[in-house]
């Protein structure tokens, strides 16, 4: 007993080993040169790599819509708004699919499409530029790469995508592929969640209240998809949208609660209605 | 010895109290003073192409200044989707979602598909994509055989890359209302 | 065994001879913090009890290197420690001045991470000493006619091994560290001292010692609010052996008796005896406002464990302060008490009662997965010294250095 008690210290040690616990801990730890580390190029462009390899795929299911004049107007739109609102160290890119399927996609790293079908459902620019928000929402929160679980749980500064994906051999680029798979997937099937989704939500109507656009606009294009749902044609949406109710219901709380009732936006219906007329 | 030892502790200890009482006090208050109060400020940039400043956390507030890209503001407070802030002797409201952690000072070339980046430490970084590469085929493993089931287009991605845009006209396009 | 080599001459090789006999010969064990280590820490006064979270965390608390931030290693060392001792009007009324000048990589540290377990390798130098001193004097006495000493003394401790910590819930951890201690202690010493009649005296001594230890360290870190650390880490060098030996020989002539007598002594001593080195208990608090602000105070307490040392306590300070994210600035204050007994009218030589305050300051340049330091810290004390072999008498004594250091870390 005597000897056990003299290094009981040391026994003490090794049992804890047992009840280690995971995750982050004590972020208050981080010094400003990790916060700035964890968030730079390094991961910035292993993100664009990334979402390039998604893209690609989406491009590969969907052809994409060539006319200089509509593809013009919604660089136009898209653009004004990720100069002002958008991350400051990515170029977005916004593509239109050639589907009547009526939906948008945000890939990491700055792309966003919109299908066709969806352009011609929508009555006015402010439609257009609350869809365009909400997927550059998507991308400034890097939905789309948290729900990977890209983000590791070790803080190394370089951790995230940069260590997942920053390998040039192939098995690397095996792992790459598989991931940018299982992204394409969950954006044509399963979707993010509906958190995500309300979230990019609200801030698409930030950017639109901060840019002069009428925000219950797009409280209208949420309901216009309502009847596509329900009636479950061809048309329909994919199963990425099942929750068009809730999220409208959350808009209407947050215009509420930010005294947006009565904000008097623009529409720029004729604009509009001009530049995607050779739809 | 045991004795010895203990009344040596308890003179050395009374004499030693006053000097940590002085040295912590010393410490904390210039940790105080440092601070400011020790209140929560943060220091954010403004990103975007300017941000208005109000006087009120409401868009019927009067629009007391606008503020460029990349001005230094301090954060005092948050009510909602809006942030009180600090620059220079200017105290109002900005929304929340006009500012960023990260000083912003990054200017970006397009170079068909080659992105040159300049950082904010003003380094030039290169972005490469393996993909280029890869091409339209997509990734095949040793066997030769098709890893991914999707099919890629990256002719199609090439040529989105390849639209131009204009960031200044673009944003005079989008504040133009009828 | 009295030799009658005039008066003047005995004084004056005692007098030199006991000056070097003291304890200052070898590495001061009267100060536990005559080194300081690693980048961050050293530039805040070595107050690193409740941060400790990087790869030179192993040596203050093993416990701090859980929160690390990824792997990494690092590397320091003082490119010049310069100190200054100056007795006051000791060789008759002149001042006593001694100068010493190192170089040592005193830290190497390698960190990994494995989920919330964090395992490290380091190395420490926490003492070096090394002297070097040739004196010659012509002429200094009216019957001496040459002088000669030479001095070379390098007292080196080395500490080397692992520590392993782990994360226990949100706001605990606890962590080890067991160094295998090492010291090489060598001393030699010569003079030779020739009078104007040819009567000449030759001295020649040797010392060496070495010391095996270990030196477990256990801490534990907590956190009982955001924004705020709390740190203990406890320690103690026990020796397994320290085997010494002493080489001593002594030659003279005497021409005043008119007899060409040859006195030659050859001794050699061996020894085993182990000091009895304390146990330290550091307690400390860091409080993390924002990423760019950091404030840190230091409690250390040293319990002697051997005959004639005091218990006493180190105080010590630091702040931590980015510029912007990759230029951060470090200030620490600390305390360098000797744990020698306060002295009274008993004392005697070789004795030096000193206390020592410091200063540090750093700048740390950041980018992505690395960084450089530079850092300065300047040290003062005042107090007393008894110099001659078996007086009482003291003379006052100062002694102050300036260390630059420079360090790398990087992570992997």
């Amino acid at each position: 007993m005597n000897l056990f008690s003299k290094h009981l210290w040391f026994y003490i040690f090794i049992i804890s080993f047992v009840f280690a616990s995971f995750g982050n801990a004590q972020e208050f730890r981080l010094r400003a040169h990790h916060l700035f580390w964890k968030n730079q190029e390094a991961n910035t462009e292993r993100e664009i790599d990334f979402g390039r390899g998604v893209s690609a795929k989406i491009l590969g299911k969907y052809p994409i819509l060539r006319d200089e004049g509509t593809v013009r107007y919604i660089n136009q739109i898209g653009t004004g708004i990720s100069a002002q609102l958008g991350r400051p160290e990515l170029r977005y890119y916004f593509g239109i699919l050639d589907t009547d399927e009526i939906n948008a996609f945000a890939a990491p790293g700055g792309y966003i499409f919109v299908t066709r079908g969806a352009l011609i459902l929508m009555s006015n620019e402010a439609q257009l530029a609350g869809v365009l928000a909400h997927e550059l929402a998507h991308v400034d929160q890097k939905h789309i790469v948290r729900k990977l679980k890209l983000q590791s749980t070790d803080r190394s500064v370089t951790s995230g995508i940069a260590q997942v994906l920053g390998g040039a051999t192939l098995s690397a680029k095996i792992a790459l592929e598989r991931l940018n798979d299982l992204a394409f997937k969950m954006l044509m099937e399963e979707g993010l969640s509906k958190e995500d989704e309300a979230d990019a939500d609200q801030k698409a109507l930030e950017m639109l209240t901060s840019l002069g656009y009428d925000p219950q606009s797009y409280l209208d294009y949420l309901q216009s998809l309502k009847p596509y749902l329900e009636q479950g044609q061809a048309k329909v949406l994919s199963k990425t949208h099942p929750t068009i109710i809730f999220r409208y219901n959350n808009l209407r709380e947050f215009i509420m609660k930010n005294d947006l009732e009565n904000f008097k936006g623009k529409k720029n219906e004729k604009r509009f209605r001009n530049k995607i007329a050779t739809l | 010895m045991e004795a010895l030892h203990q009344t040596q502790l308890n003179s050395f200890m009374l004499g030693k109290i006053k000097s940590v009482l002085i040295f912590s006090t010393l410490f904390l208050s210039t940790m105080v003073l440092a601070d400011g109060g020790l209140a929560k400020e943060e220091t954010r940039y403004i990103k975007g192409l300017g941000a208005v400043l109000r006087e009120q956390p409401s868009f019927q507030s009067k629009k007391l200044t606008k503020l460029s890209r990349g001005t230094k503001v301090l954060t005092v407070e948050t009510k909602g989707i809006w942030y009180k802030v600090q620059v220079g002797e200017n105290q109002g409201w900005i929304l929340r979602g006009q500012i960023t952690n990260f000083p912003v000072k990054i200017k970006r070339f397009v170079f068909g598909q080659k992105i040159r980046l300049n950082s904010s430490s003003g380094r030039r970084i290169r972005l490469r994509t393996f993909t280029a590469v890869v091409g339209v085929k997509g990734l095949v493993d040793n066997k030769g055989e098709k890893i991914s089931p999707y099919q890629t287009d990256y002719v199609a991605l090439e040529w989105l890359e390849s639209q131009p845009s204009d960031e200044e006209n673009s944003v005079r396009f989008l504040t133009l209302s009828e | 065994m009295k030799k009658d080599f005039g008066i003047k001459s005995l004084l004056f090789s005692i007098l030199i001879y006991s000056c070097f006999a003291t304890a200052q010969l070898k590495a001061d064990d009267t100060h536990y913090k005559n080194m300081l280590i690693g980048e961050r820490a050293a530039t805040m006064g070595g107050t690193y009890v409740a941060i400790s979270d990087d790869s030179t965390g192993c040596y203050y608390n093993p416990a701090g290197i859980a929160y690390a931030v990824g792997d990494s290693l690092s590397g320091s060392g003082n490119v010049l420690h310069k100190m200054k001792t100056v007795y006051s009007e000791t060789i008759g009324t002149e001042d006593w001045v001694r100068e010493s000048e190192t170089l040592v990589p005193n830290y190497f540290g390698v960190l990994k991470k494995y989920k919330s377990y964090s395992f490290c390798f380091s190395y420490v130098v926490p003492e070096a000493f090394i002297e070097h001193q040739d004196l010659v004097f012509d002429s200094p006495l009216s019957t001496v006619k040459k002088y000669y000493q030479s001095l070379h003394s390098e007292d080196i401790t080395y500490l080397i091994g692992p520590s392993g910590a782990v994360r226990i819930g949100d706001s605990f951890s606890i962590g080890l560290t067991l160094y295998y201690h090492y010291r090489s202690f060598m001393r030699q010493q010569h003079y030779f001292l020739e009078e104007t009649d040819g009567s000449y005296e030759v001295f020649y001594e040797s010392k060496k010692q070495r010391e095996d230890g270990v030196m477990p360290k256990i801490g534990m870190q907590w956190s009982p609010w955001s924004l705020l650390t709390v740190g203990m880490a406890l320690d103690q060098t026990f020796l397994i052996n320290a085997p010494s030996q002493g080489d001593l020989s002594y030659h003279n002539t005497d021409n005043k008796t008119d007899t060409a007598s040859l006195f030659t002594t050859m001794n050699r001593t061996k020894s085993e005896v182990k000091r009895k080195l304390p146990t330290h208990l550091a307690f400390g608090v860091a409080y993390f406002p924002t990423p760019s602000q950091l404030y840190t105070v230091d409690i250390d307490y040293y319990q002697a464990q051997e005959k004639g040392r005091a218990n006493i306590m180190n105080y010590s300070g630091g702040t931590e302060y980015y510029l912007n994210p990759t230029n951060a600035v470090r200030f620490g204050l600390f305390t360098n008490y000797t744990n020698l007994p306060d002295t009274d009218s008993s004392t005697v030589a070789p004795y030096e009662y000193i206390d020592i305050l410091g200063a540090s300051l750093g700048y740390t340049s950041y980018s992505s997965s690395s960084s450089i330091t530079l850092g300065a810290i300047y040290t003062y004390g005042s107090g007393k010294a008894w110099l001659y072999s078996g007086s009482t008498t003291s003379r006052n004594m100062k002694r102050d250095s300036l260390t630059l250091l420079f360090s790398a870390s990087s992570s992997l």
